[in-house]
């Protein structure tokens, strides 16, 4: 840690913006799509992945969507690096919260403690914003499933349905058209292919894109599951 | 040393607590209020020496308060009986407390539920129970009455007949007790037997 911090890269600029978190906020647009909807009886999350040859197979753990919790799920766009950095964090809060209380920890604070380390690199100089956005889904016993969006700045909000990565505002008009108050699943992922596919030319749908679903049964158990290659296909054939 | 006698009935939860404030061989006060409220459906009854009584006690209802405001959610009982364990066992091997709970709560979801905690950190969650020298007259009392979803009548017809062994049996007399009840509406006094 250098003496001289160099306090340029988080100050406001003389028309009130800061700069830097702007800055991030474009490379973010820049990067893979992200769409997340809630529907009647859970909440599915899509992201584009690039094109590899994975010669493990098919595992769980791609690199853009991730489990915190047994019932949270969350997935990112920017720099996957950074996006690791905040992930380990708050799987070790969920638990720490678990330890205490003996509880699943509201979807709510992971997401407000994710976005106070966004906000801690947005404040003291010297290093830059993460750049990376969050679409963090989950259910918890107070306030039914939920879907939360973060950026690099450290805010949130919820959303019904939300899009982050590039062309995230004309995907977000495309969600607000689409989007019914009682959409099942299965509408919601005809939804989703609505938006990526036409973005994405290849035959093979799944090499592309990532579908993560949290789905809550009539016993309020929560299943997350990522949809393997027959059903990915199966959606556009 | 304090009495506290608490049962779950259908969708309640009931407790009878003696009033007395003692120092010594003198009764100081009579008509003391030992029950403190955790959020808008929970009671906690914390007893034991008194200078660490209420230390632990003011911790634990501003602590649970700090944290429901942070998370914006109201706790379980379950979560607050758990967090309160974690902070006596925390405490046993650092500076050991001797205190004794009882955690009263209701939930929507779940209806009422009692929760005992002792001074190591045991956490037990109870249909019926008794804190105090008390323990060792009423206990085999309510094991043989004590039948499950109880309505309120029954529970403090109970509730007296515990009472009425002390009053004849144990050596302390403990002058009023102070009966709370715990259900959907909230917390709520009974009055003094």
């Amino acid at each position: 840690m250098s003496k001289k911090i160099d306090t340029k890269t988080i100050s406001f600029c003389p028309e009130g913006r800061l700069r830097q978190v702007e800055f991030a906020m474009e490379s973010i647009g820049e990067s893979n799509i992200t769409i997340g909807i809630v529907a009647k009886g859970g909440i599915v999350i899509a992201t584009e992945k690039k094109e590899t040859k994975n010669p493990f197979g098919e595992n769980f753990n791609s690199e853009k969507t991730f489990i915190i919790d047994n019932h949270i799920i969350c997935a990112a766009s920017g720099a996957i690096p950074d996006s690791q950095i905040l992930i380990e964090h708050a799987r070790i809060q969920a638990q720490q919260y678990k330890k205490i209380y003996q509880d699943y920890i509201p979807v709510k604070k992971i997401v407000e403690i994710i976005c106070d380390i966004k906000q801690q690199f947005t404040h003291k100089g010297g290093q830059r914003p993460f750049g990376v956005s969050f679409l963090v889904a989950g259910w918890d016993s107070s306030n039914g499933l939920q879907l939360f969006r973060t950026d690099s700045s450290g805010t949130f909000s919820g959303w019904k349905a939300a899009a982050i990565g590039s062309n995230s505002i004309i995907n977000q008009s495309i969600l607000t058209d689409e989007y019914k108050n009682d959409l099942d699943l299965n509408q919601a992922l005809s939804v989703l292919v609505k938006i990526l596919y036409k973005k994405t030319n290849s035959l093979e749908f799944w090499k592309i894109i990532d579908i993560v679903l949290l789905v809550l049964d009539d016993k309020q158990q929560i299943l997350i599951r990522k949809m393997n290659r027959e059903e990915v296909n199966s959606l556009v054939s | 040393m304090d009495t506290v006698i608490s049962l779950i009935g259908r969708n309640f939860g009931i407790l009878a607590i003696d009033t007395i404030s003692p120092r010594s061989i003198v009764i100081m006060k009579k008509d003391l209020n030992k029950c403190v409220e955790i959020g808008k459906n929970k009671y906690l009854i914390v007893s034991g020496l008194p200078g660490d009584v209420s230390q632990f006690t003011d911790f634990i209802q501003k602590s649970v308060q700090l944290n429901s405001l942070k998370t914006g959610i109201p706790f379980s009982t379950h979560s607050v009986a758990n967090f309160v364990r974690k902070e006596l066992s925390e405490c046993l091997r650092k500076n050991p407390v001797k205190v004794n709970l009882t955690i009263l709560g209701f939930d929507d979801s779940i209806g009422p539920s009692l929760y005992f905690i002792d001074y190591l950190g045991n956490l037990q969650r109870m249909n019926y129970c008794v804190q105090g020298h008390a323990s060792l007259l009423v206990f085999s009392l309510l094991d043989r009455h004590f039948k499950k979803e109880m309505d309120i009548k029954p529970a403090i017809g109970l509730l007296v007949k515990c009472i009425g062994v002390l009053k004849n049996r144990f050596l302390i007399n403990q002058v009023g007790f102070l009966i709370k009840i715990i259900d959907s509406k909230g917390c709520r006094s009974v009055g003094i037997l």
